[in-house]
């Protein structure tokens, strides 16, 4: 513990802020009296301060354009691919993509043995089917269909945090997506005017769970709009 | 959607999902990438630890009751995720190094030793207060009370000098050497 560190008598973020927010005079008047004396919240009112202001200095100008660029195209609502994401960056490390490659060449030698013994089964259909541990039910929509598909709906799965939903091309190029909590989502107009009469369309559900790990997921499941 | 106030944008998102976390999140984008590229002072680490802080917030969202303002609550998310995810980094062994260096360039007295042992820390706060102007203050508890590096904190606090934050930490520990020699003095002759 040294004299520049937080004490339990600093105040939280908020009672701090409820000074600029204008908060009633008895509780401005306390939290004057403690910052004058600590340097620890005054230090923390300043960079909440910096935050809130979001002066961009010239020299920063490129780099902040960039990142707020790139947040753009990475909102939490639409997630990025799975491929381009930093924890799955971080697996290609030879050290750990060593042993990790050795034990899924043997995986994956057993699965394609397993796959072989069973004659018929076909990773595609006519509503594409994904192998999962845990699998979301679709409910709607599903194959041909006589109006545009403004509405995507499932079953429940319990210890969902939310579900993250997708529509796709036939070239898995993602159309649309969104996160929602409930077990259905709207589709935008915009994405509706896409659903071209005859054009085929896929969608996913992916159940995930608090820390945004997929515990169960549709797989892709085909729909069209056909001509009236 | 534009004329909504971010608390009403949560209402909308919590009751249709959508589009309207998207609009919430993008007023705070600017904001949030300058302060992680103050922190890491790196484009490509700065906008994954935005990324970072956003993913935070969409799962924390459900856990915000509106009993401080959105931006209050972003700000909590983006500074806590920043330190701690700064201290690990700090923590790796080629990185550790800063806080020793200033502890032996500063020579045999180590202010912060005598800060850390004298009894009455109230005492030493109102030292700091009495002694340091208030960049020197603002330095040396982001760094000797946050962990901060000094990099960062000359890019949180806009230091245009040379050296930085480390110039003022050179100058606040000279100032606390004095007071603390001036006080002790004082002790001593209390005591007899």
């Amino acid at each position: 513990m040294n004299a520049f560190q937080r004490t339990s008598e600093c105040l939280e973020i908020d009672e701090l802020v409820g000074v600029l927010d204008g908060a009633d005079e008895q509780h401005k008047r306390r939290v004057e009296s403690h910052i004058a004396g600590c340097a620890h919240c005054r230090t923390e009112l300043a960079l909440f301060r910096g935050f809130e202001s979001a002066v961009v200095r010239p020299e920063e100008q490129r780099d902040v354009d960039a990142i707020v660029a790139s947040l753009r195209k990475r909102s939490p609502a639409a997630p990025e691919p799975w491929w381009k994401s930093t924890w799955w960056k971080s697996i290609w490390k030879p050290r750990l993509l060593m042993p990790a490659g050795l034990a899924t060449a043997a995986a994956m030698i057993a699965i394609m043995i397993g796959i072989q013994h069973r004659p018929g089964q076909l990773p595609i259909s006519g509503d594409e089917q994904v192998m999962r541990s845990s699998k979301v039910t679709v409910v709607s929509p599903v194959g041909d269909q006589t109006e545009s598909a403004r509405r995507l709906e499932w079953r429940a799965v319990s210890g969902t945090a939310g579900y993250r939903v997708s529509i796709l091309e036939v070239d898995r190029t993602e159309l649309w997506s969104t996160m929602v909590q409930q077990t259905n989502a709207s589709v935008p107009a915009a994405v509706v005017q896409k659903m071209a009469p005859l054009k085929t369309l896929f969608w996913n559900v992916q159940a995930l769970d608090s820390s945004g790990s997929v515990i169960a997921e549709s797989g892709l499941t085909r729909f069209r709009v056909m001509p009236r | 959607m534009q004329q909504l106030s971010d608390e009403e944008l949560v209402a909308r998102y919590r009751a249709e999902g959508g589009p309207w976390v998207n609009e919430l999140f993008g007023r705070y984008h600017r904001r949030v990438a300058i302060w992680c590229y103050r922190f890491t002072g790196d484009r490509d680490s700065a906008a994954d630890l935005a990324q970072e802080v956003f993913l935070r917030a969409y799962r924390s969202l459900e856990a915000f009751r509106g009993d401080s303002k959105f931006s209050t609550w972003l700000y909590t998310i983006a500074r806590n995720h920043c330190l701690n995810e700064m201290k690990a980094r700090a923590s790796r062994p080629e990185q550790n190094s800063e806080l020793l260096e200033l502890e032996i360039a500063d020579g045999a007295t180590n202010v912060l030793r005598e800060l850390e042992r004298e009894e009455s820390m109230q005492s030493m706060r109102d030292l700091i207060a009495e002694t340091l102007d208030e960049t020197e203050t603002q330095v040396m508890v982001l760094h000797f009370g946050e962990e901060i590096k000094l990099d960062a904190i000359t890019r949180l606090l806009g230091l245009t000098n040379a050296s930085g934050a480390r110039a003022y930490v050179v100058s606040a520990k000279r100032k606390l050497a004095a007071a603390v020699t001036r006080w002790n003095a004082r002790e001593q002759r209390g005591r007899r």
